[in-house]
């Protein structure tokens, strides 16, 4: 397989409202809706904005290192398109780290086979820098616990 | 006015001697109806009497009267007005000047919506009462979310109206209007959302009552504390430079959601302070104290 071929374009706005309450998902729930979970390192970001728009959008390409769960496969490329940028956040939405930081996603596919986070915000935690430690909505859970999840 | 008095003393026993044959039980008795009578009529004829004076303008005794008003009392003075509901432009997005958003320098969408006020009692009762206008929401789409119509029950309307009462009046009147909506849904993969904050707030139907997973009371304070934090965002930087300092969490939240930022964090926070203070007492005594010192007074 060619690498055009694994590109796997997400490109999507992870809409999340400002001030949002979600339905969070059960930890058990979130691992066994979600039809790939994958650590991922940014590779790179870019500043997208459109005329008449006041809020940019941020383009995030994310190279795999792990998959956990799914079918998608190490080095596989993604790529996310979020609201807002750095300079100009919007609240509440998924916010990807910095090049060369990691995140663990949980993704699954909408109607029109475009990966999407699982449930939104609750769908992208990100790693520790330097470590695996995991944050957001994933402060209280870990690599290991989803792995024993798998397991079960 | 003391010979009245007596004048009215002596009546009462000429006629109760004349009903009952002077049996002395059946005087005590009747005079006892008579004064059970006057008692119970006694604040209604004080209202009256109010009224009039009112009226007449002569408001001597006003901040003497510690009986509840027979009139209805004014609505809470609340920061927003003008609370009967709106037409904004849902794809209308507002950087992050503050307005929307307690947090410097981000961005929020503005989720104004149309709709109309409820009609129910219990809507003009809350309205009357706290000034906050219960909405049936329309359609609504913004350029990320889409949500359907709804209206009010009367169960949730007097839901809400309990709700009011037990919440501090500071903390009240940053809210200006709640709309309540069928559901509320991500336009690119369609999951759903219990609650948006904005003005209006709007609540999903969906996502209460018994076939939901939330109460209203819970996401109702949970909404309005981001409502509050538009109108404290030094309350909110005081939270943030607490519990988030340099953007990153010292602690676990109180829930899951709790944990995706400080704003988030302090709604979760505020929400269990009312639901459960004992849990967030027990589990994180400093952000409870925080909640009862800073929000919740």
């Amino acid at each position: 397989m060619t690498r055009s071929s694994l590109l796997i374009a997400m490109v999507l706005f992870i809409g999340m409202p400002v001030f949002a309450m979600i339905r969070t998902l059960p930890f058990p729930d979130l691992v066994k809706t979600a039809e790939a979970i994958l650590i991922a390192r940014i590779d790179s970001q870019e500043v997208l904005t459109e005329p008449g728009k006041d809020i940019p959008n941020t383009k995030t390409s994310l190279i795999i290192e792990k998959v956990l769960k799914g079918s998608l496969q190490a080095n596989d490329p993604l790529q996310f398109t979020t609201p807002g940028s750095k300079e100009h956040p919007v609240r509440d939405r998924p916010v990807f780290q910095d090049k060369g930081e990691r995140v663990l996603l949980y993704l699954i596919q909408n109607k029109e086979g475009v990966w999407c986070l699982n449930n939104g915000i609750q769908g992208l935690w990100p790693l520790e820098s330097g470590t695996d430690k995991t944050l957001g909505m994933g402060f209280n859970y870990s690599i290991k616990k989803i792995e024993e999840e798998l397991a079960k | 006015m003391k010979k009245l008095r007596k004048l009215l003393v002596v009546l009462l026993l000429v006629s109760s001697v004349l009903m009952t044959g002077c049996d002395a039980s059946k005087i005590i008795e009747v005079i006892g109806k008579v004064a059970q009578g006057v008692q119970q009529a006694m604040p209604a004829i004080k209202n009256v009497i109010d009224t009039f004076t009112n009226a007449l303008g002569n408001n001597d005794n006003a901040n003497n009267n510690t009986q509840q008003p027979a009139v209805q009392q004014p609505a809470e003075t609340n920061t927003n007005t003008g609370a009967n509901v709106s037409v904004v432009d849902p794809n209308k997005e507002d950087v992050g000047t503050g307005t929307t958003a307690g947090q410097t320098g981000q961005a929020g969408a503005n989720y104004g919506t149309s709709g109309t006020a409820s009609t129910l009692a219990a809507a003009a009762e809350v309205k009357a009462k706290y000034g906050i206008t219960l909405v049936n929401g329309s359609n609504f789409t913004s350029n990320w979310e889409t949500a359907a119509p709804g209206a009010w029950t009367s169960q949730q309307a007097t839901a809400f109206a309990a709700l009011m009462a037990k919440i501090p009046a500071n903390f009240r009147v940053c809210t200006n209007a709640v709309a309540m909506q069928l559901n509320l849904k991500d336009k690119a993969d369609g999951h759903e959302f219990a609650g948006l904050g904005g003005d209006p707030i709007l609540l999903s139907s969906n996502a209460l009552g018994t076939n939901g997973y939330i109460t209203l009371e819970e996401l109702t304070v949970h909404e309005m504390t981001h409502q509050f934090q538009e109108k404290h965002p030094d309350v909110e930087n005081l939270w943030t430079s607490k519990f988030w300092p340099n953007g990153q969490q010292t602690r676990a939240s109180i829930t899951d959601y709790g944990n995706t930022n400080a704003a988030e964090d302090m709604a979760e926070c505020t929400a269990i302070f009312f639901m459960n203070p004992e849990l967030l007492r027990q589990q994180d005594p400093e952000r409870y104290e925080f909640v009862k010192n800073n929000i919740w007074k």
